[in-house]
């Protein structure tokens, strides 16, 4: 079987939008950690940065709101059907196959 | 959930929400800001760098001076830009990024944006001066809505065409009246200035298939990338002025300035980016298409430049009609919540 090749990191974001139904900034890093856990871009600020850009693109949305503990905004985001679109024309073949 | 409290908030959520949409607001509108006034001043600062040595030399250095400057100002954004992707740890997405669509359909938009509307931009300045120049390039929006009219069946609003029409009442009043002496082919610059519109008009418009998915950083150093290398090794040995080019690399003066006007191009470049994954591409583009303003700024306050007042009150008109082009006003206001 052929290997996957390492998608830039916001395209594989919004692929792991796609296979699960909700993700705060946390659980996605969680999950993500050991394809890009040693890259300097992969720190909390960074990413949630990003979701807010693909939010205010509209590749994403907001599916709840929360408070964490020590009372920080703790967003959940979902992907939309424009992400779905994109994602479908542009992810590479390979990663295609669930 | 662990750790996480299920109470309704919905007050407090709602309101720490908004801070944080409209803190995100402000630095983007900052950024789409800073990214006009450095293009601006990468434009002023390339103008001076045209009136040094070597590309003063020979009648022939008319056509090719431009040329030359616009693949060593773009080559230069280049190596600025990936020592800033360097230090941020950005280098395998580059790499990464290039292999995707997206990407490759960055690379694509860069020919039309570099090359193609960069020389234009650069002949335009060498034949009419910066100040003329930027109002008249400025129209790139108006270009782009055009294609999209003609390429993609998207229908003009009466907004974009009463933007369309304040942009042309600007243009002719910038035209009308050639600034006395300085520029013996000015209309040549003012074709060459609506070149590099229709450059930058159709790289808008090709540049938006799925850049919502690279990081912004990274795609405007693969823009750059290309279009140094497409400047340099393709139109440079076209033009004939490989002999010119590296004349220009053994003269320090001039390769200082343009390292510097350079390095304004990259913090624009870099701005104008990040001003669109922030706020979107359409409110990002209508904040940076100011440098027509700024330029005629800096030209009168910092560089004394004297500027008629048909080109000050058409290049506001170039520069309003532009954004109303791009953005709805009051829909702008509203989603700042002003």
């Amino acid at each position: 079987m052929k290997k996957k090749s390492i998608l830039p990191m916001n395209f594989r974001m919004l692929h792991f939008f796609s296979t699960i139904k909700e993700a705060t900034v946390d659980s996605l890093m969680h999950e993500l950690k050991s394809e890009y856990g040693t890259e300097r871009q992969f720190s909390k600020k960074n990413i949630s940065n990003s979701l807010f850009s693909m939010r205010e693109n509209g590749l994403i949305e907001d599916s709840k709101v929360e408070l964490d503990n020590s009372g920080e905004l703790c967003i959940y985001y979902r992907i939309n059907d424009e992400g779905t679109r994109l994602l479908s024309k542009y992810l590479p073949r390979e990663w295609k196959t669930a | 959930m662990v750790g996480k409290i299920q109470l309704n908030h919905g007050a407090v959520i709602k309101s720490k929400q908004a801070k944080m949409q409209s803190r995100f607001a402000r630095v983007g509108s900052a950024y789409g800001l800073l990214s006009g006034m450095t293009f601006a001043l990468n434009s002023i600062i390339l103008g001076f760098a045209l009136a040094k040595g070597p590309f003063t030399l020979g009648v022939s250095a008319m056509f090719v001076a431009p040329l030359v400057a616009a693949a060593m100002n773009d080559s230069m954004t280049a190596i600025w830009l990936l020592i800033y992707n360097i230090m941020k740890g950005n280098f395998k997405e580059i790499i990464r990024s290039v292999k995707t669509k997206p990407g490759m359909m960055v690379c694509v938009a860069a020919i039309l944006g570099g090359p193609f509307a960069m020389g234009s931009y650069l002949l335009a300045i060498q034949f009419c001066g910066p100040a003329y120049t930027m109002p008249i390039s400025a129209l790139c929006p108006v270009v782009g809505a055009i294609l999209a009219r003609i390429f993609m069946k998207q229908k003009l609003s009466t907004r974009v065409g009463i933007g369309m029409a304040i942009c042309i009442a600007g243009t002719v009043l910038i035209s009308f009246a050639p600034p006395e002496g300085v520029y013996p082919h000015f209309y040549l610059g003012l074709l060459f200035a609506f070149g590099s519109a229709i450059g930058w008009g159709a790289e808008g418009a090709l540049a938006t298939f799925g850049m919502s998915m690279v990081n912004p950083d990274v795609a405007i150093t693969i823009r750059e990338i290309t279009s140094g290398l497409a400047s340099s090794l393709i139109v440079v040995p076209l033009i004939a002025g490989m002999a010119m080019f590296g004349q220009l690399l053994v003269t320090p003066g001039t390769m200082v300035i343009i390292g510097i006007a350079a390095l304004a191009g990259a913090v624009s470049f870099l701005t104008w980016y990040k001003a669109n994954a922030m706020i979107g591409v359409a409110p990002g583009m209508a904040l940076n298409i100011t440098y027509s303003l700024w330029g005629l700024i800096f030209s009168f306050f910092i560089f004394g430049v004297s500027l008629s007042a048909s080109l000050v009150v058409g290049a506001i008109a170039v520069t309003l009609g532009a954004m109303l082009v791009v953005v709805n006003p009051f829909e702008l206001l509203a989603n700042k919540g002003v």
